[in-house]
């Protein structure tokens, strides 16, 4: 069998005589070093990164027993404990938008946990089947049918005033599955960076060394540089233009909980912790590298950031009345977020890349 | 056919190239051995869509297609298709001072694709019996066989093909085809497909492997069609596809087997100013749970749709046009009035602990008129009444207008 297939191939290829060649453009194997970058690099996978994952598996895992005993108790104050169990696991999730690399991205595992928007229609069709909804099944769905807009849509309901006596019990069993399909993602990824797992962070700590994924120390700062780039550049010109400039509330991402400014600030403070090298415990960031090259560049970054968080939290309001009462005021913010972005772009990225 | 047996052929074929290549004819001049044919279209498309009212009003110059063709003798010819499609493809590199921060961008020039959709040595070894080995079109559905903008009666290919299956579907491999008394036989080994870009809602039809530089060539498929003529107008038959799609994934990901089997029954009648079209696809799709499984899983990098594959798809459609200037004998007009119903489903059926979605069973009403002049001009008008299987707000009614030509 594996002779005439080795045959078969051969004469196919004797018989096609045109295949495409292909060249291959190869990276510079080497890049010389000349800033250490080790220590910035550490910090960031093993305490930044890793923590940020590790707290979200654990909010996650508190917000499987949130909606287990809101649906064996269903009362306001349960709802509600549900409800801030769901802001809680965002939290750490939206703080992580910042490093959108790695394993989430190459295992495929960000859509599971954050596709927007929710698919109402199909979601309706899903509580009409008959099938089990548990969480295997719920594994089995599409993005926009399971992850955090899923949840937020079943406790709040698509005018965010759903009251405890609304939920049906196919919905409680629905939202628990999603829970736990959610714990188990988040699992998969705390699990990728952690030491005592696969050790994606190694990568990172170990740039420019044998066997890392990243050629060079340089290379992998800028794969942070870029997922603090592609962050502010998404919740200015995407999360907060869009609904803003269409004046369409369905293009908000959490308007059911009128989290949006939370997500916001959050996915801001992604860029601040690996900028500081700060999530729980203090270490090298960013900024260790940028005070060396220029204190003002180091100095106006860390005030866009803050600037870009005191200007969405003085939204006033929930974001989707603002997009219509205080339109200047989403503006201001989404102008601040785009400064931001702009510095990071053509002043911090340049540092790094000169090297 | 047994693998020896299309080894053999294999060799026989390789051996007779290079004995048809010894023998040219120089009596030929290159223009008596060089032919050009080609075809294309462009389309307006205006949708209304109640499942997504922002959809956007589009012109796309579907493609446009060269087809060089050169007789290396009587007995052997080489057959090519290049392909633009969406008006090919432009991509640069640019440095800019002032508006990229001083950076080397990547710019897109212009969106879409140049492709050689096929490459094609036919040799012509006896009178009802030619080889084929390159880039083949794969002999299956009805666009397999009436694929040109001025063979169907719609502005576009018909959605049951288009949705479920490659539409324009060629593969590596070898062919043959004889034929007998009114039938025609068609039998190709090919590349198979690569089950890591199927999806809920066009089943197997991203599979064939067109974004890779490379194809994996670890699995095969047989492709097979017969069909009888009753005229030269009027032709009926079945064809049939099946393959393993799991060795060709990208990564070994998953052991499980992925056999794909497609059939159809498809009828093309032209009779006194009538044209009536019929097709019946069905298919299938081994360990479609598995599958769906492992895509899940896969690198938003690959950029496939990662949704979950039902076990069966299910397709057919049935139209009908009349020629209403037929009985003014006016062989260079053709006025087709034409209507079609059409029902496809990509999933048909799911196993397991898959969700069977109801937004992917899609049945359309499509009426029409087009405009053929020397069959070589047409314009052509139709507009889509389609209805998915969502309780409320599932309509999608497109109107089209197209043009196409062909040389």
């Amino acid at each position: 069998m594996v002779t005439t297939q080795k045959i078969l191939l051969s004469s196919l290829i004797l018989s096609i005589t045109l295949l495409p060649l292909s060249s291959c453009k190869e990276d510079d194997p080497t890049d010389i070093e000349t800033y250490d970058f080790q220590p910035i690099l550490n910090h960031l996978a093993q305490h930044v990164i890793t923590e940020t994952y590790v707290d979200l598996h654990a909010k996650s895992i508190s917000l499987v027993s949130a909606v287990t005993t809101l649906q064996t108790s269903p009362t306001a104050i349960n709802l509600e404990a549900a409800r801030q169990a769901w802001r809680d696991t965002r939290k750490p999730w939206e703080q992580s938008e910042g490093f959108l690399f790695g394993p989430v991205s190459t295992k495929g595992i960000d859509p599971s946990i954050d596709s927007w928007p929710v698919n109402v229609v199909d979601l309706e069709a899903v509580l009409g089947s008959g099938a089990v909804l548990s969480k295997e099944y719920i594994d089995g769905l599409e993005g926009t049918l399971k992850g955090f807009h899923t949840i937020e849509f079943l406790l709040w309901g698509e005018d965010g005033e759903k009251t405890v006596d609304l939920f049906t019990a196919r919905e409680f069993e629905y939202l628990i599955a999603t829970c736990q399909s959610l714990e188990s993602n988040t699992n998969d990824l705390q699990n990728s960076w952690n030491v005592t797992g696969e050790n994606f962070q190694s990568e990172i700590a170990e740039a420019g060394e044998d066997g890392s994924m990243y050629v060079s120390q340089k290379s992998a700062m800028q794969e942070i540089i870029n997922g603090m780039i592609g962050i502010a550049d998404e919740v200015a010109n995407g999360k907060i233009y869009d609904p803003l400039s269409q004046l369409d509330v369905t293009l908000e991402e959490s308007r059911f909980s009128a989290n949006s400014k939370a997500d916001f600030i959050d996915n801001i403070r992604s860029i601040q912790n690996l900028y500081a090298g700060l999530y729980m415990i203090s270490g090298d960031g960013v900024t260790t590298f940028i005070v060396s090259e220029n204190s003002e560049l180091n100095a106006l970054v860390e005030a866009q950031m803050q600037n870009a968080i005191d200007l969405i939290d003085a939204i006033p309001g929930t974001f989707t009345e603002a997009i219509f009462e205080n339109p200047d005021a989403v503006t201001a913010a989404q102008e601040s977020v785009r400064q931001l972005q702009e510095t990071l772009q053509s002043q911090v990225k340049p540092l790094i890349d000169a090297i | 056919m047994s693998l020896a047996k299309i080894t053999t052929l294999l060799l026989l074929l390789s051996a007779g190239i290079a004995v048809a290549q010894t023998a040219p004819e120089p009596t030929k001049t290159f223009n008596e051995k060089f032919e050009l044919h080609g075809y294309g279209e462009i389309t307006y498309n205006n949708f209304n869509w109640e499942t997504y009212p922002d959809k956007r009003n589009n012109i796309d110059l579907n493609r446009v297609v060269f087809e060089p063709e050169y007789a290396f003798s009587d007995k052997l010819k080489l057959e090519m298709e290049i392909e633009f499609e969406h008006g090919g493809t432009g991509s640069t590199m640019e440095f800019d001072k002032f508006e990229e921060f001083g950076e080397f961008e990547m710019e897109i020039e212009k969106g879409g694709e140049v492709i050689i959709e096929e490459i094609e040595l036919a040799w012509q070894i006896k009178p009802w019996l030619e080889l084929k080995a390159g880039r083949l079109d794969v002999p299956v559905g009805h666009i397999a066989a009436y694929g040109e903008p001025l063979d169907y009666l719609t502005t576009t290919y018909n959605n049951v093909e288009a949705a479920l299956i490659p539409a324009q579907w060629y593969e590596y491999g070898i062919g043959a085809e004889a034929e007998w008394k009114n039938f025609t036989f068609e039998l190709s080994l090919i590349n198979g497909l690569d089950n890591s870009a199927f999806s809920s809602a066009n089943w197997i039809q991203r599979g064939n492997q067109s974004r890779f530089e490379y194809v994996n060539a670890a699995a095969f498929a047989i492709a097979a069609r017969a069909d009888y003529a009753f005229s030269d107008d009027i032709v009926t038959g079945i064809s049939f596809y099946t393959g393993n799609t799991t060795p060709n994934r990208p990564k070994p990901d998953i052991t499980a087997d992925g056999f794909v089997q497609v059939a159809d029954i498809h009828l093309h009648a032209k009779f006194g100013g009538f044209t009536v079209n019929g097709l019946l696809l069905s298919g299938s799709l081994q360990n479609a749970e598995i599958i769906s499984e492992a895509n899940r899983n896969l690198s938003n990098n690959l950029n496939v749709k990662r949704t979950p594959v039902a076990s069966a798809a299910l397709g057919y459609f049935v139209e009908g046009g009349y020629n209403v200037l037929a009985t003014l004998n006016k062989p260079d007009h053709v006025l087709n009035i034409f209507c079609g119903y059409y029902y496809y489903d990509s999933m048909y059926k799911t196993t397991g602990d898959i969700f069977n979605n109801p937004r992917w069973e899609r049945s359309e009403i499509r009426p029409g008129i087009n405009y053929i002049w020397q069959n070589n001009i047409a314009v052509k008008t139709d507009y889509t009444i389609r209805k998915i299987g969502i309780p409320d707000l599932n309509k999608e009614n497109t109107f089209t207008l197209a043009l196409a030509y062909k040389f």
